[in-house]
Parts: structure tokens; C-alpha cells; sequence
């Protein structure tokens, strides 16, 4: 350990797995992992929270249900480990080298290491690390049960002391049951078992303020300095008294319906998209556009802010968003009155009018307003010209993608229609590489089929951004004299926003308005990579690699979490939209709430 | 008594661990898994399960067992021949 400062060492964190440190089964391995035994436990909002001392008046009016029906731990077990634990800071108890061992330093060490060890494998054989980088990573032990030797069947490790155990022979079980030792962790998933409830559990408070707070802090690049300016809160006790007595704990039930008040479905839907969006929500919901503070007339960001409390105020009845009407009506005209509208209308107009509303807004391409760190991306252009090869770029800021549904052979431009939304998830959902689909082979006869016949989201990106033949007099390049030539022009994605949001152009207005009905087939898992500027020059360099695995970049993976639909023809229709609140697909038609399969909602014609 | 086959075995997958080789295996199979919608079916299949069997409380070994049976068969048979394919391109690579 003498790579250590003494800083690093009271910090208690080893970020860099430099040193050679010992295997979670080997004896040593406390001294030379350490955790933050060294510093006494930070007080976190759990501690408010789960305090046996708080009034039941803070838990809200529950007049039915029991006051203390707060679930504060994952298994009974768990609840009285900690009640002792806590009995025993409180009480300052000496306690001798024996008793030190703390069960939750160790889980956190054991997390830190699992992360760290993942970690090191998967960079140990990515292409872009450096030889010296190796190196480092290679230094982390195999993880490998005590008993047996074997790495493979799904190791556990002990809380209560130096021990590995495979699972399906039996011997983590074997152990916790000699030695009464209660709780154990799975090594690749990190998940907490209860030798007593003989199964797994799961507590709030440890995933929040262990596994997700070493997650977090494993993903983070090193030596790059945090741009935020928060720092970490640890209420005083007069924090905590104050918050107890003068607040108490709302609901998160977070669904509510909301009432059609004459053709307003199309609000509705993209309200609720809104409601659902995780970055929107921890805008609002943490009060960063105060109303009373707040100047704007009929600001639709004072309207969100008041939507959430509704939303979250635990109510279960559907809520008719009039205000928020009212004010829509006074800011975008144009939507006024009960006709019906079109929602991608709406959704673009109320963007812009948050975007507005919002303190410290920008009309450059680099403003930091929510709506702004949410949705907007930059699209790129490449103009080619086919003679000389100069190439113009130029780039568009966008807060969404039309994509059209028919192969573009008629120029007209149709209005617009339904969405599907997705966002990328912090955490790696599907870590690992991406290796070609099998069906979708790299030779080009299939391709050019899909092309022009495919009816998957792919397929329609694969037509966004497929290089198009610009007409005869269209381009003049200004290195081949300023003379007309042949060019093509291709799109793709230079920066891609948090929150992607699709627009599938089903409208057509031409000389017959038609609507098209054709079914689109999404993922859940939406790869963007081969969509973006840096993934089509990749591409371009690997042509030859037909089973080539491109190291996937996670920040490029979009999760679905909210489709709109649209039922009906172009001038009489009715919108209904699912979304994903909390892990369960829900179906929402303006009051109706219920809940559904995420088969349906796959299956569903966005 | 460990066999000679017993160590040889142990050998093997201390190398397949350790070399990082089944991380990869088994990022492609998740991803490979996920595209066919099998994820889902599974998820599906055991809500339904827990339900008609009023399975209260049940234990994740306990699901595992109910529901093994149809997550087995419901692999794709394209997703085992790959993973086969890349299993023994591993072994004959390890074992020049």
C-alpha cells in the first residue's frame, strides 16, 4: 500500500487499482482495501428519514394504514442490524479490534472492488487502452470461491469475514450456516442475501448510499475536475429537527390521469411524456423554477412546476390541467381553441416556450437551459461534391427527429405526427460489444432492400442519414469555379441529446391529406452510434470488417421510456400514449390509467 | 480426489475468467438475448407464474426453478449456435 498518501488513505477510497491488492478471500485483503472505516458515518437524509424518534404526523395522513408503515429495510434482518448499529455510534460504545468489523464498510468495499475488478477486465481487452494501462488493470486478483477454487459459479461473498463461496455447490451456504454469518453478496451483481429470509433483499438505503454512490463515482473519468458546484449536504441536527417538524413525507405515486377538456388529447399526451421524462422530473420536482420567484406572464414553466406538485400530491383522481391550458392558450396562439392539434406541434412549441421561460436561457446553440440539456442535439450536414470531393458541413441544432416513412422519391414536406421517446441510462445497461446483427449482414444487396422496403426505426434512420443525390441545379461548389455539379448530401448526428425524442411523419398533405398507417417496429434498446458522425467515419474505415465488433460507447445507448399514438385519420383521431413509470409500462388515455406489457406497448403503431 | 480432468477443467476456467473471454461471451449473449425480445417473454412468463400460482414471498431460487424450464427453451436457436461458434474458437485458440 505505499503507493497511498496518507490523504488517500483517511479519504479511504482507492481510485487508481495500481497497487497489488489482495483478493476479497484472502486474509489480508481489509488492510489492503480499505474503506472508510476511518471516518465516522455521514449522516444522509435516510437518517431523517428512518428515525424511530420522528412524529408519526411527518409520515402524512395515512388513516388507514398503520403510521409506521415506512418500509426502512430490506428484511427484518437488515432493520435490526441496524438499529443495533445505530445503537452502538450513538452510544459511542467501545468497541475492541474484534467488533469493528462493520458489515456495511465491508459491503461497501466489496462493491468498490467489484466494480473496480469489471472494470479492469472489460479495459483490459478494449482497443483503446494503452499498454501502460494494461498493465495497471492486470494487477487485480481473480476472484475465486475458498472452498473450491472455481471463479465461475456464481461467487458470493461473505460480509461477516474473509470468504468466497460458489453458489451451486453449496458452499457460501455451507459457510453462513457454520459460522451464523448472515449476509452475503453477490459478486457479479452485487445484490445482498439474507441467510435468514433465504433469499435476496433489497434496501433503499444501502443501493442509494452504497452500491449507487460507488457505481457513480467507479464511472466517473479520474482527475477531471467536477463542473458542477454541488457539494455534499449533511444536515446538522437542526436541519434534521426543522425538516421533521415543518414538512412531512409525500406519496411517490407520481401517476395521476389528466382530464380531456374538449380535444385537448393531444396536450395530454405529451404532458404525460413530460411528467415521465427522469431529467424533467428532477428539474421540477427539486424546485429549480421557483413560481414565486418567477416574473414571466403566463410562464409555462410556473404551469410545469405547479403540474408536478398535482402529479405528486398523492391524489389518486385525475387532474384537468386548466391553468395549464389557459396559459398555453396566452403564450402559443396558435394552438388556441378546441380544434384538434397536432401533438408534435405542441410538444415543439411548448419546448420553446419553456426554453423561454427559463431563468438564464440562451439563443445560442449553447444555452443550458432544462429543455435544452434534455432534448437538443446537433444535427450535421455534409454536402459532397462529386468531382472534386470538397466537402461542406454545416451543423443544425435540433430538439428532435422527423423521420419519414416512405423512401424519398416525392419531395413533399408532410406534416407531422407521432413520437417515441428515449433516453440513455446512466448506468451500462448492456455493457460489452456490439457485434453486427446476423440478419442484417454487411452485404450490400440486403441492405439496399432494407433500404428502400424496411419498416424498423433502424431502417428508417438508415434512410435518414443514407447519402441523397441532390438535383441537377441544387449545388454549386465553390471549389470547382462556382459551377453547378453533382452532390450528395448526407446527414448524421453530431451530438446527441440526453432525451431522444422521434417523430414518425404518418400525416401527408398533399393533394389528398392521407395518413399512414404503416407499423413501425422499435426496440427497447436503441444503439445511436451508427447514426452519429464519429460512428459513419468509423464505419467508412471498416468497411471491410464484416464481423468486427465496435467497441460499443454507452453513451450512446438509448433506452425507451414513452410512445405516443395516434389512433384514427388525419382530421378525427384520438392520442394515447405509454410510458414507464418506475420499472412497469402504463397506459395512458387521458384519465384512464392503466397498467400493460411492455409486448403492447411494442406492439403498438407509434 | 481431484482427476486429472477435475484440474485441467479448473485450469480452464480460471483462464476463461481471467482473461476476461466470458465477460465478452456474455455481453454478446445479453445483447443477442435482448434484441429477440426474450428478456421480455421471461419477464412475462414469471409475472404470469407468480400470479396463478399465488407465490407469495417467493425466493429467487424458487422462481428460478418455475421458470427455468421456459427460459431455456425459448432460446433462439441462432443465439446458441453463435455462442457454440465463439465457445470453440476460445478453446482451440487456448489451447495452442
Amino acid at each position: 500500500m505505499s503507493s497511498l498518501s496518507p490523504h488517500q488513505q483517511s479519504l479511504g477510497l482507492t481510485d487508481s487499482p495500481v497497487s497489488s491488492l489482495s483478493s476479497p478471500s484472502s486474509p489480508s485483503f481489509p488492510d489492503t482495501f480499505p474503506s472508510s472505516s476511518n471516518r465516522p458515518p455521514q449522516t444522509t437524509v435516510y437518517d431523517i428519514l428512518h428515525n424511530p424518534n420522528n412524529p408519526p404526523e411527518f409520515y402524512g395522513e395515512h388513516p388507514k394504514e398503520h403510521p409506521s408503515s415506512l418500509v426502512t429495510s430490506g428484511c427484518t434482518h437488515l432493520a435490526q442490524f441496524k438499529k443495533q448499529r445505530r445503537r452502538t455510534l450513538e452510544d459511542e460504545v467501545v468497541i475492541d479490534d474484534d467488533d469493528r468489523w462493520d458489515l456495511l464498510t465491508s459491503y461497501r468495499s466489496l462493491v468498490h472492488y467489484s466494480l473496480a475488478w469489471h472494470k479492469s477486465r472489460k479495459q483490459l481487452h478494449s482497443n483503446t487502452t494503452t499498454d501502460r494501462k494494461r498493465k495497471q488493470y492486470k494487477e487485480l486478483p481473480l476472484p475465486q470461491c475458498s472452498t473450491c477454487l472455481d471463479p465461475l459459479s456464481r461467487l458470493h461473498v461473505c460480509l461477516h469475514c474473509v470468504y468466497m463461496g460458489c453458489w451451486r455447490k453449496g458452499h457460501i451456504q455451507d459457510h453462513m450456516r457454520e459460522k451464523h454469518h448472515v449476509f452475503a453478496m453477490d459478486f457479479n451483481h452485487r445484490t445482498l442475501y439474507c441467510n435468514e429470509c433465504g433469499d435476496y433483499v433489497y434496501d433503499n438505503e444501502l443501493t442509494d448510499t452504497i452500491v449507487r454512490q460507488e457505481t457513480i463515482q467507479s464511472e466517473s473519468r479520474r482527475r477531471k475536475r467536477v463542473r458542477t458546484a454541488n457539494t455534499s449536504w449533511e444536515p446538522t441536527s437542526q436541519d434534521m429537527s426543522a425538516i421533521v417538524k415543518n414538512s412531512t413525507v409525500p406519496s411517490c405515486r407520481g401517476i395521476r390521469g389528466l382530464c380531456n377538456m374538449g380535444n385537448t388529447c393531444f396536450m395530454n399526451v405529451i404532458l404525460q411524456s413530460f411528467i415521465h421524462n427522469p431529467l424533467l422530473k428532477a428539474y421540477f420536482l427539486s424546485d429549480q423554477h421557483n413560481p414565486s420567484r418567477c416574473n414571466n406572464k403566463f410562464c409555462l414553466c410556473c404551469e410545469m412546476d405547479n403540474l408536478y406538485a398535482q402529479v405528486y400530491s398523492g391524489k389518486k383522481e385525475p387532474y384537468g390541467p386548466c391553468t395549464f391550458l389557459h396559459s398555453m392558450w396566452m403564450s402559443l396562439k396558435e394552438l388556441a381553441g378546441y380544434a384538434q392539434q397536432d401533438a408534435h406541434e405542441f410538444f415543439i412549441s411548448a419546448l420553446n416556450n419553456l426554453h423561454a421561460g427559463c431563468e438564464g436561457h440562451s439563443l445560442s446553440t449553447n444555452c443550458t437551459c432544462i429543455v435544452h440539456r434534455t432534448f437538443a442535439g446537433l444535427l450535421q450536414s455534409n454536402v459532397t461534391c462529386l468531382k472534386c470531393g470538397n466537402v461542406t458541413s454545416t451543423m443544425d441544432p435540433m430538439l428532435d427527429i422527423s423521420l419519414s416513412l416512405r423512401p424519398v422519391e416525392k419531395k413533399k414536406k408532410s406534416l407531422s405526427n407521432n413520437k417515441v421517446a428515449g433516453t440513455t441510462t446512466a448506468t451500462s445497461t448492456t455493457g460489452g460489444n456490439i457485434a453486427q446483427h446476423t440478419n442484417n449482414s454487411n452485404n450490400p444487396a440486403s441492405f439496399t432492400r432494407r433500404l428502400k422496403q424496411g419498416n424498423s426505426l433502424m431502417d428508417c434512420l438508415d434512410r435518414y442519414t443514407h447519402p441523397e443525390k441532390l438535383g441537377q441545379n441544387e449545388y454549386s461548389c465553390s471549389k470547382c469555379g462556382n459551377t453547378f455539379q453533382e452532390a450528395t448530401k448526407q446527414l448524421s448526428v453530431k451530438r446527441l441529446p440526453p432525451v431522444l425524442s422521434f417523430q414518425l411523419k404518418r400525416f401527408e398533405h398533399g393533394i389528398s391529406a392521407s395518413k399512414i398507417e404503416a407499423k413501425i417496429k422499435f426496440p427497447v434498446e436503441l444503439d445511436m452510434t451508427p447514426y452519429t458522425t464519429h460512428g459513419k467515419q468509423l464505419k467508412s474505415k471498416n468497411s471491410s470488417n464484416s464481423s468486427s465488433s465496435m467497441n460499443m460507447d454507452i453513451s450512446n445507448q438509448y433506452t425507451l421510456f414513452a410512445v405516443i399514438n395516434h389512433h384514427g385519420k388525419i382530421d378525427s383521431g384520438h392520442y394515447t400514449m405509454f410510458s414507464k413509470h418506475r420499472g412497469e409500462w402504463f397506459k395512458f388515455e387521458d384519465h384512464n390509467v392503466t397498467t400493460t406489457f411492455q409486448k403492447d406497448v411494442l406492439d403498438s403503431k407509434a | 480426489m481431484s482427476s486429472d480432468s477435475d484440474k485441467i477443467r479448473l485450469a480452464l476456467t480460471r483462464h476463461f475468467v481471467d482473461s476476461g473471454e466470458k465477460e465478452r461471451l456474455m455481453s454478446i449473449l445479453r445483447n443477442r438475448l435482448a434484441e429477440t425480445g426474450w428478456n421480455d417473454a421471461l419477464y412475462a412468463h414469471c409475472r404470469e407464474t407468480v400470479r396463478q400460482r399465488k407465490l407469495e414471498n417467493v425466493t429467487l431460487d424458487e422462481l428460478v426453478k418455475e421458470t427455468s424450464e421456459f427460459g431455456r427453451s425459448s432460446v433462439n436457436e441462432n443465439i446458441k449456435k453463435e455462442l457454440l461458434v465463439q465457445i470453440k474458437k476460445y478453446l482451440d485458440t487456448t489451447f495452442d
